[in-house]
């Protein structure tokens, strides 16, 4: 043991906790640059929300089970977020990124997706939409249930013509405002092909927003998963989903 | 009801996402390639679709597993000629599970004078091309240090294993390893530290037991695999045959080893449910 502690005496044990402290918890109020290079031109930003109830992550190269869907707590979030509430929708503008490249921000930003208390959110929310046509709904519902034994996904949300809701576990009112207003601004860019769009939820969370266009009618999807899709499995999606929706 | 599992769809979904761990030590000599090697079999053992890159110019992991890799284009050539796609510069073994990229022909990188910059976008590109090849995992090896190159790839992983060889002067290098990987987490904040896994070991000489109670006495029980890997002879015949350690008559102990640790970092990464 003398010994051990002769080791011990060559360096500075203080030192190595404080360094290997740092390493065990997430860097505070640091994220990566706007360009996250993990996340390829979709990125759109941070977002700093409670998490879902989530079940443990999936094995790798094993399906995840299906989700059971669990309406989730409205609680207030924690930290002084109200302050940004209104500014929430104007802050995803999916240009945002541009113009803080253009201001030669750092690799340490704030998150631009601070999230507006639930209330506000909800009032934001489109009146009330009927429920599809039952045949649809079967339709999309099997896409859902092929979709999660493919990938980990953790809730999905698909919106169609006029935003309506067709399927919808992701159940947090914050989370479909976010997707909405993304898709919205995707819809309304046109143009070619619409690029989905990724949001950093949390250390292994995003939401991936896949907005597309079907004959003349717009939809979008919004995904929750512990990493994006690759493009081709964008593409994979839009396929398969397309075929879904008839 | 509509069927969903076309080919082209089941194809690409099904295979998206790739954990990549890379094996990164500031220390050369410290059972890096061993690591990556037998850790890498470990996986594929499981089950798993495994990848290991040799992202080491002296081309270690290609010279251990095949002697035509002098000859095989790899990571590097791939680094360099955006034209090549990854499945290209992956190599099959005999076992299905378990496929190798060497490290290639393209020379430069060792000294930071790639031909096409920064190596983090195009690392990836190879990640983004890997996981729609149908890999579950990705295992680096790299050079010695936490720069150059291997810093690019940390830059766009997941997760980072520092095989650290369990002798008194190993020790002395710890600060400067946690701050290398301190600097690193800042660049690349979903970077997550497995943490040192003791290797070398020598159950039989005080010294490296000592150095081993000393290194987890030093750093936090979260940052020090359980897993130890013991000093073998067996590591170095394995290499002279071109082979994981485990595959060798007598290896059932290196076979359990590296499946302990294999399934220790899953955990760490994807909790108890994986």
């Amino acid at each position: 043991m003398k010994d051990g502690k002769v080791i011990e005496d060559w360096v500075d044990a203080e030192e190595i906790r404080h360094l290997a402290e740092k390493l065990i918890t997430p860097p505070k109020g640091q994220v990566a640059a706007s360009d996250d290079p993990a996340y390829g031109d979709g990125f759109e930003g941070f977002v700093d929300l409670p998490a879902v109830k989530a079940e443990p992550a999936a094995a790798l190269g094993t399906p995840a089970a299906p989700r059971p869907m669990v309406e989730q707590p409205r609680e207030p979030l924690p930290g002084p977020k109200s302050s940004v509430a209104t500014e929430a929708p104007v802050q995803v503008n999916p240009f945002a990124k541009a113009s803080s490249k253009e201001s030669g921000s750092k690799p340490v930003v704030t998150s631009p997706f601070r999230a507006a208390p639930p209330r506000e959110v909800v009032e934001r929310q489109p009146s009330p939409i009927p429920s599809p046509a039952p045949a649809k709904e079967s339709t999309v519902d099997t896409f859902v249930e092929w979709v999660k034994r493919e990938i980990p996904l953790e809730a999905i949300l698909i919106c169609g013509r006029g935003g309506r809701m067709l399927f919808d576990d992701l159940r947090q009112a914050k989370l479909i405002s976010v997707a909405r207003l993304l898709a919205g601004a995707a819809h309304r860019k046109g143009g070619g092909p619409m690029k989905a769009m990724v949001i950093k939820r949390g250390e292994k969370q995003v939401l991936q927003v896949i907005p597309f266009r079907k004959g003349s009618d717009d939809f979008f999807a919004a995904l929750l998963l512990p990493r994006p899709l690759t493009d081709s499995g964008v593409m994979a999606f839009e396929k398969a989903l397309g075929k879904a929706l008839g | 009801m509509i069927v969903f599992d076309t080919p082209a769809a089941v194809g690409s979904l099904n295979y998206l996402f790739v954990i990549t761990l890379v094996i990164s030590s500031q220390k050369g000599g410290v059972g890096k390639t061993t690591l990556g090697i037998n850790l890498a079999h470990a996986f594929a053992r499981a089950g798993r679709r495994t990848l290991l890159v040799d992202s080491d110019p002296q081309g270690s992991v290609g010279l251990s597993l095949t002697r035509q890799s002098r000859h095989l284009r790899g990571f590097f050539d791939h680094l360099s000629n955006p034209a090549l796609a990854a499945d290209k510069v992956v190599i099959a073994t005999r076992l299905p599970t378990l496929s190798m990229v060497a490290a290639g022909q393209a020379g430069g990188y060792e000294f930071g004078l790639g031909p096409t910059g920064p190596t983090a976008p195009r690392t990836k590109e190879f990640l983004d091309e890997v996981a729609e090849l149908g890999f579950d995992i990705c295992i680096f090896d790299t050079a010695a240090g936490f720069f150059g190159v291997t810093a690019g790839i940390l830059s766009v992983a997941d997760a980072v294993l520092v095989p650290q060889q369990s002798e008194p002067l190993g020790v002395r290098s710890v600060p400067r390893m946690l701050e290398a990987l301190g600097r690193l987490r800042v660049v690349n904040p979903q970077l997550q530290v497995l943490g040192v896994v003791l290797t070398m070991v020598q159950s039989e000489l005080r010294e490296s037991v000592e150095a081993a109670a000393a290194l987890r006495r030093l750093l936090p029980p979260e940052l020090v695999m359980n897993t130890e890997i013991g000093r073998d002879d067996l590591f170095i015949k394995a290499s002279a045959k071109g082979v994981p350690a485990g595959v060798m008559r007598g290896g059932q102990s290196v076979l359990g080893t590296f499946g302990q640790l294999s399934r220790e970092i899953e955990i760490k990464m994807l909790g108890e449910g994986a």
